[in-house]
């Protein structure tokens, strides 16, 4: 019974990876057959921020005024620093301090 | 042909050792967040039914932290193989988008670097080199050292909370202490702004946004980020060509 288990495990463990490393190595796989059109060169200059503001988006609508508030003087804290672990840094000082004491 | 593996005009991209060094350097905040849902994840493992050798070699192996999440809410006696691997999937399905976005650095590269290189693809590394790739570095070593970066603390934070979850659990479980479920949020909007150059992103930021928020409120998962990442590319493709 525990030798069946660990089969079970390991096969599942053995696909889970196979379909994590697909996803990993496939899209760079695709794009290297190709000769990029202006167009396609387009399109991949954009999906960088594109996925940024995808992923920035929906995770602060579902918050309050904490996240709201904080996620703006990170924002300022990126533009007048051009430093990512002084933003980082300010985010999350701010975060701390608004929900210790006011959210 | 002989001459165009590398595509992007100027200098070569090399992969070097000094490079792996800095991206993990600079990738060391990034994962201190991620320690911390490494930790979760361990803890969690383990009250699933894994035994912490087994939340070790997941972690090793499929290194994903939101498909590994998700595949705890079927973790069962009886594993459900096929749909555990179609969760695993479509969760990572966004890595597709973010591979290719990667190829100015990777392509000209052998495929032995290349693609072993991408084995260490996370959201957090990706985002980190996507933006010294775009400011102009061209030391694709950077990719490989911020994935190893995330992988080291991803693993010892699995085996931390696997292997002292009980006593891990009564001290921390929630990651929203100290604000960390806020640190990558931090994180992904400073390297946006970073990306900044004119008000002729704003259309393309835009649909991005606005598909991405649509999308997570109708589809559940992770689709919001691979629709509108390509939703975005596309809006982007359209205007510039």
């Amino acid at each position: 019974m525990l030798e069946d288990g660990n089969l079970v495990f390991a096969a599942s463990i053995i696909l889970m990876t196979a379909a994590t490393y697909f996803t990993r190595a496939g899209g760079l796989f695709i794009i290297s057959k190709i000769t990029p059109t202006p167009r396609i060169r387009a399109f991949l200059n954009h999906v960088p921020a594109s996925i940024l503001v995808a992923i920035i988006v929906p995770n602060l609508a579902e918050k309050g005024p904490a996240e709201f508030i904080s996620a703006a003087i990170t924002a300022a804290a990126a533009v007048f620093t051009r430093n990512l672990i002084l933003s980082l840094l300010t985010g999350l000082i701010c975060i701390s301090i608004l929900r210790a004491f006011i959210f | 042909m002989k001459t165009s593996t590398n595509n992007s005009p100027g200098t070569r991209v090399i992969f070097s050792g000094k490079g792996i060094a800095e991206g993990f350097l600079k990738c060391i905040p990034l994962g201190i967040g991620v320690f911390a849902y490494g930790i979760v994840f361990g803890v969690l493992a383990v009250q699933a039914g894994m035994s912490p050798l087994q939340a070790q070699i997941m972690s090793l192996t499929v290194f994903a932290g939101a498909s590994q999440l998700m595949a705890l809410e079927l973790w069962d006696d009886h594993l459900p193989v096929l749909a555990l691997t179609a969760t695993v999937f479509a969760v990572n399905l966004r890595h597709l988008l973010m591979g290719a976005a990667m190829r100015d650095w990777l392509v000209g590269l052998t495929p032995g670097k290349t693609y072993f290189s991408l084995f260490f693809l996370t959201d957090e590394s990706w985002a980190l080199s996507v933006r010294e790739m775009a400011s102009g570095r061209k030391d694709a070593g950077f990719f490989l050292g911020s994935g190893l970066c995330i992988y080291i603390f991803w693993n010892s934070a699995t085996g931390l909370g696997a292997t002292m979850s009980s006593l891990v659990d009564r001290y921390f479980r929630d990651p929203s202490v100290l604000g960390l479920d806020f640190a990558f949020t931090a994180v992904f909007l400073s390297l946006l702004i970073f990306f900044w150059k004119g008000k002729s992103q704003l259309p393309v930021w835009l649909i991005a946004g606005i598909v991405a928020w649509l999308v997570f409120l109708v589809i559940p998962g992770k689709w919001y980020i691979i629709l509108g990442g390509l939703a975005g590319g596309i809006v982007g493709a359209l205007r510039n060509a």
